[in-house]
């Protein structure tokens, strides 16, 4: 069943590419705003640099959060969802994930832009990094799809979700920045282990809030 | 059997249904009239929870549809008066990813039989968002031929639909009264309630009420037929 | 009620001007502390009690418990303004400059902006069963950041730990009784605004409810 949500998600997303094309066009415009702005040496560079990319992530996500319930109200088609006989915790997870996709794909696109216009050194574990964003993603997406289900039929809900979840994910902001910095500078894992730690605490707390409760803010 | 008991909705402080009450036995055609804004698209969406209720109690075979799990609901299909597909997508694919919501596994050809059967072109595989009302509207009846339902709850259905659509549905209704499936009718139109429907209801005032005399309709018929 | 909470509210704002020493570092800017905690511990009592409400109307969807959820959770607001405000006038002489990034006072700022969030939603949502139940997710989910922001604050700033940590154990007793009978007239202040502000949702309501009672 989450296979077929997701699929349905991924689908949609594919036919119309709305959601990965303006993340990535947003998320560039930003990173050049930032190189136009902002030209200190390389080394400052390299202390702003985790800051700005995790910013440019939160900004990006926003929009892929904000679409992925929005265009569940075209037609009522969340209504064929919810007749349906699926359990909405499997719904939340559905979501959940695909959000968790978009971001991946779209910080794909922008990671090399960002470390190519702000002509930042790779760091050397790779796989490391990639690990580490992909929980920090996974974060946004557990908290920003609660939320975005949250708000999806209230007023001004394209500013309501950055609203909420910009105080609400500073700590995974934090750990994820310094998480970074530190994989930047080439540290020991031991060195930034609380970050990681707290990262992986922000999934698992705020994927389990939203699997028990998403139930109760779906129907209308 | 489907089992609503004392629902009541607010939206805001504003009451829509109060403690309504309704009873659909296996086999029966229900219909429910009420002007615009009675909330009678409310009760029904209450009853496959997309909308949630104050108080009260959907019970279908026994099982609690509102507290229980999502299999309470595998036995009904809700088809509403907005279209309820994914814009994007092709008539196909939405239902066959209706079909698969409900656990179901489809061929091609199946999904094309229903498509033609309401009148809908099978080879058409742009974006339902191009789609006309009518349209629509005949897609939305294809739901309820693909999917295995016992109890269908149908909102509005004659809307947007042209003479030859209103004559299939009224065929597809007939035909499900025959096969002894259970029916719960939604519109604002009393005389096509009352050609389709086996027992008339009507909300007013957020309160159900039983329209008598609509056998007494359906014998006069009759015997003005047979005089 | 009210009289015993002013009399009480003039005891200790005697006794802090009078009767408790006065810190040889922090002169008088350190009886600031007789306010600025009780207002912390009050704000913080205060966001617990909106999470009990909001998990209590989820379960019993009883208007009531909305009610106190909203109430706490202005309250709760309220008390941390008061800790935002009283902070700085603190900092200000102490350390030089009146904001710094220091754990507790950045978590009591994080808390503030997420209600924020929470009251605009209140604001922009319809009336109703909706609202409250999506009040009461909000309320959930950001209690449960609490920890996690306290612990990412504190060691992300590691050079502002300066927040002062008064072992109340050790201190001595003028200052020990007035603090707690301050936070006493926090308390029972907390919980007289609590009960009013309960009773004027609960009267609105029913008069709401008296429009359509036709």
């Amino acid at each position: 069943m989450l296979a077929v949500l997701l699929r349905k998600d991924l689908l949609i997303e594919f036919r119309s590419r709305e959601i990965l094309i303006s993340m990535v066009t947003f998320g560039a415009a930003v990173t050049l705003l930032y190189a136009f702005a902002f030209r200190p040496s390389p080394q400052s560079m390299q202390t702003f640099a985790p800051g700005l990319m995790w910013m440019i992530f939160l900004f990006v996500s926003v929009l892929a959060l904000h679409r992925s319930h929005s265009l569940e109200k075209e037609f009522d088609a969340f209504s064929m969802i919810l007749s349906a006989p699926i359990e909405r915790s499997i719904l939340f997870v559905s979501k959940c994930l695909s959000g968790f996709i978009f971001l991946v794909v779209a910080q794909v696109i922008l990671l090399p832009l960002f470390f190519l216009f702000l002509q930042l050194p790779l760091p050397s574990n790779l796989g490391q990094m990639m690990a580490v964003f992909l929980l920090v993603d996974l974060g946004i997406s557990a908290a920003g799809s609660l939320l975005s289900g949250t708000v999806m039929r209230v007023r001004v809900n394209e500013m309501l979700l950055p609203l909420l979840l910009f105080p609400m994910v500073t700590p995974l902001l934090i750990s994820a920045v310094k998480s970074t910095a530190a994989m930047m500078e080439n540290q020991p894992f031991s060195q930034w282990q609380l970050w990681f730690q707290l990262i992986v605490t922000f999934v698992v707390v705020y994927s389990l809030v939203g699997y028990l409760i998403y139930d109760y803010v779906s129907e209308e | 059997m489907l089992f609503i008991q004392n629902v009541s909705k607010q939206f805001g402080y504003r009451p829509i249904l109060r403690k309504v009450s309704l009873q659909i036995r296996d086999g029966e055609s229900v219909g429910m009239a009420g002007s615009n804004g009675s909330g009678k698209s409310t009760l029904l969406r209450i009853v496959v929870r997309v909308v949630s209720c104050d108080e009260g109690s959907v019970s279908w075979n026994g099982d609690s549809i509102l507290n229980g799990g999502a299999d309470q609901r595998r036995s009904l299909l809700y088809i509403g008066h907005e279209p309820g597909f994914y814009p994007p997508l092709s008539a196909q694919e939405n239902l066959v990813l209706l079909t698969r919501l409900y656990g179901l596994d489809v061929t091609q050809a199946d999904v094309e039989y229903n498509l033609t059967e309401v009148g809908l072109d099978p080879g058409r595989s742009g974006p339902i968002r191009q789609f006309s009302r009518g349209m629509l509207q005949r897609l939305s009846l294809a739901k309820a031929l693909i999917i295995p339902w016992e109890l269908l709850l149908l909102d509005e259905p004659t809307t947007g639909l042209d003479s030859e659509g209103k004559s299939t549905l009224s065929k597809l209704i007939n035909s499900w009264r025959a096969e002894g499936r259970s029916l719960l009718l939604v519109s604002h139109d009393e005389d096509w309630l009352t050609s389709n429907c086996d027992r008339m209801v009507e909300l007013s005032g957020g309160r159900l009420q039983t329209i008598e005399g609509n056998e007494a309709r359906s014998k006069s018929n009759g015997f003005a037929a047979e005089a | 009620m009210v009289g015993a909470i002013a009399v009480l509210w003039i005891t200790v704002l005697y006794l802090v001007l009078s009767v408790t020493r006065i810190d040889p570092e922090q002169q008088m800017a350190q009886k600031i502390f007789y306010y600025h905690v009780p207002s912390a511990w009050t704000a913080g009592v205060a966001y617990l009690l909106v999470m009990i409400a909001a998990v209590l109307y989820l379960m019993k969807k009883d208007e009531k418990f909305d009610h106190l959820g909203l109430a706490a959770a202005e309250l709760g607001t309220l008390f941390c303004a008061l800790v935002l405000i009283t902070g700085p006038i603190w900092a200000k002489p102490i350390w030089g400059a009146p904001w710094s990034w220091e754990p507790r006072l950045t978590t009591v700022l994080i808390m503030f902006l997420i209600y924020i969030g929470y009251f605009m939603v209140r604001n922009f949502g319809d009336e109703g069963e909706r609202t409250r139940r999506i009040s009461s997710v909000i309320g959930i989910a950001a209690f449960f950041n609490v920890p996690i922001i306290y612990v990412s604050v504190k060691f992300w700033a590691a050079d502002a730990q300066l927040h002062p940590q008064p072992a109340m154990g050790q201190q001595s007793p003028d200052v020990f009784w007035t603090f707690m009978l301050s936070l006493l007239v926090f308390t029972l202040l907390f919980v007289h605004m609590l009960r009013y502000r309960v009773h004027i949702l609960k009267l609105r309501s029913k008069v709401l409810k008296m429009r359509y009672d036709v």
